[in-house]
């Protein structure tokens, strides 16, 4: 934890790396909450980086930061190769192309008004990519990687879908201009252990098919471990522990993972139950939070 | 073995819509002993609510419905009661919370004067006494500086402390059952293992029953007694909570302890998934609700409903091929 917080980067076969990231928000009371002080994090081609964290851990600001959506307030990104935070905006919007996102509720982040079809067609039209004829081709394939068959709910609308068929057609919109990186934040949090699964299944299969690196955020620490090679813990807006996901599990070298969401069977900690609520951000200045 | 306290007969909650009746609760049998905290689990739109609501005759009224069966609290039936008498049963006997502590808090009254009309319409206290009371039970349920915080509006409180507040206006008249639907879904990780220690602990304390809902088998293993597997508003597994999580005899409980990324299978290995939709609940089905998504289905089991099995004096299910030990 001491040190720069740099020790954890590594120089080859980096997709993405981040460099101090500092993202400060001003809450009502024009105090100021820095929801990323100093983080750094890469990501290697291939890999799963699993984020995991408590509610206000900066795991959703820190991934938003990645794609400049909006942009930190100091660091550096770099996104294979390019220096994302000194792109002009149209530089940007290309090269978001090669990294989308999955978010957490499958409904809110859907279109009502839009039929699947459109949902789904909407980045390769923003992309400028083939004509009516290819466009609809191509969404009917991705669909079907997803184990949805477009002919049948092509033309529905997203509340007339259940919550893991929505979340499928997220990660068609995803996955349909072939990016490189994909940022699931939170994806499976809203879902059913059973639909879960088929989802966590299917970003597995994605992730082959799509030559995929993926950044996995959740709270629950029996998924993480699942899908991730390397996993990160957050703590009020700071990196606390990498690892990888197997030496995590063995040997936790701090106490936050234990707070997390239970695994199962051994389920909630019985003696270690935090009581009262967190430190707050601003008061916080030490290493230790 | 401690008594009996509530004990559910054949409970059915049928709803009439437009295009036939929905089987939201069909024909439940459970009972909890005092004391005891019994889980109900079951995905999304499988009755839990639904059934937890049918207990103490909270249901929608903007729909017609057709119950049957009994419930049995305390050598009364619920169901045969008259509504005048059934508010009395609401939350004093019998109290309920519910996911979302924002909705079920009233904006516009500070939540002292909530605890103190509960208060007030179920014992004698003076209003002065009562509000002494709301202090203690803010206190009791872990709120810092109760004394100012009992004139607090719930938007300004965080969703845990919320909860807490449900909390003590539950506990307000010491029910000797209490029925919490998913109390925890709406929270932070930290925060519900916070409020599930609380339960726990009031509960040890009021030597109160617990229903508790959850669709988390986490939170089932570590809480609960015994519990009921619910699927297409049938209870298909019931149990003690080792044995039910262990060696679940169903194949939907299988099928879905089955399909929960644990600990000791190694990384990326692909999940077991249950094919399929559950089944819509307009329609009659005669044999096993869960046969069409079933990998060990037999032929009878989509023709004939399968019969209560019962083994081990407590562990029952709905299964015309169970799961068999492993060797």
């Amino acid at each position: 934890m001491a040190g720069s917080g740099k020790a954890h980067m590594r120089q080859q076969q980096v997709l993405l790396s981040a460099v101090n990231i500092v993202k400060t928000y001003k809450s009502r009371s024009a105090k100021r909450v820095q929801a990323l002080s100093d983080v750094s994090i890469d990501i290697a081609r291939g890999e799963t980086l699993g984020v995991v964290g408590e509610s206000g851990s900066g795991k959703s600001t820190l991934a938003r930061a990645l794609m400049a959506l909006p942009r930190p307030d100091a660091g550096q990104v770099n996104f294979d190769g390019t220096d994302i935070l000194s792109a002009s905006s149209a530089e940007l919007r290309l090269l978001r192309h090669n990294m989308q996102m999955v978010f957490q509720d499958p409904l809110s982040s859907l279109n009502p008004s839009h039929t699947i079809f459109d949902i789904v067609e909407m980045p390769l039209i923003v992309a400028g990519r083939g004509n009516a004829t290819e466009r609809r081709a191509q969404v009917l394939a991705t669909l079907k990687e997803v184990g949805l068959d477009g002919t049948l709910i092509g033309h529905r609308k997203p509340y007339q879908l259940s919550g893991g068929q929505c979340q499928r057609v997220s990660l068609a919109r995803a996955l349909i201009l072939k990016p490189k990186l994909l940022v699931c934040d939170e994806p499976v949090s809203a879902l059913d252990v059973s639909v879960q699964a088929q989802v966590l299944n299917l970003l597995e299969d994605a992730k082959v098919a799509y030559d995929l690196t993926m950044l996995f955020i959740s709270h629950d620490l029996g998924v993480v471990r699942s899908i991730s090679d390397r996993i990160m813990v957050m703590y009020l807006g700071k990196i606390c522990e990498v690892a990888a996901t197997d030496d995590l599990y063995a040997s936790p070298r701090i106490p936050t993972p234990r707070f997390l969401s239970p695994p199962f069977p051994r389920s909630i900690p019985t003696g270690g139950t935090r009581r009262g609520g967190r430190p707050a951000k601003r008061r916080l200045r030490s290493i230790c939070r | 073995m401690t008594k009996l306290l509530v004990s559910v007969e054949n409970l059915k909650t049928y709803f009439a819509l437009g295009h036939g009746e929905l089987r939201a609760v069909d024909d439940v049998s459970f009972s909890v002993r005092q004391g005891e905290t019994f889980g109900i689990v079951g995905e999304s739109g499988s009755g839990k609510s639904i059934l937890a609501r049918s207990l103490i005759q909270l249901l929608p009224t903007n729909v017609a419905l057709r119950a049957g069966g009994r419930v049995v609290f305390d050598g009364r039936d619920l169901l045969a009661l008259k509504e005048k008498d059934m508010r009395l049963v609401r939350g004093r006997d019998i109290a309920m919370i519910f996911q979302d502590p924002l909705t079920s808090l009233n904006p516009v009254l500070p939540i002292g004067r909530q605890i103190v009309q509960v208060l007030r319409n179920h014992t004698d206290l003076s209003v002065r006494a009562a509000r002494e009371r709301a202090v203690e039970l803010l206190s009791e349920v872990g709120i810092p500086a109760p004394r100012q915080r009992v004139d607090e509006y719930a938007h300004r409180m965080s969703g845990g402390m919320r909860q807490r507040v449900v909390i003590a206006i539950a506990l307000a008249c010491n029910p000797r059952l209490l029925i919490a639907d998913e109390p925890t879904t709406a929270l932070d990780v930290t925060v519900q293992a916070q409020i599930l220690d609380l339960l726990r602990r009031l509960q040890e304390r009021h030597a109160m029953a617990l229903i508790l809902i959850t669709h988390n088998f986490g939170v089932v293993a570590e809480m609960c007694d015994r519990v009921g597997v619910m699927y297409a508003g049938r209870m298909v597994e019931q149990g003690d909570v080792r044995t039910l999580l262990a060696k679940p005899k169903m194949q939907y409980t299988r099928a879905l302890l089955d399909s929960i990324p644990r600990e000791e299978l190694p990384r990326h290995t692909r999940l077991q998934v249950i094919n399929g939709q559950p089944p819509d609940l307009t329609k009659r089905v005669q044999g096993c609700p869960f046969a069409p998504r079933c990998p060990d289905r037999l032929d009878r089991c989509d023709d004939v409903a399968p019969e209560l099995t019962i083994v081990g004096g407590d562990h029952q299910f709905r299964c015309w091929n169970p799961v068999r030990a492993e060797m």
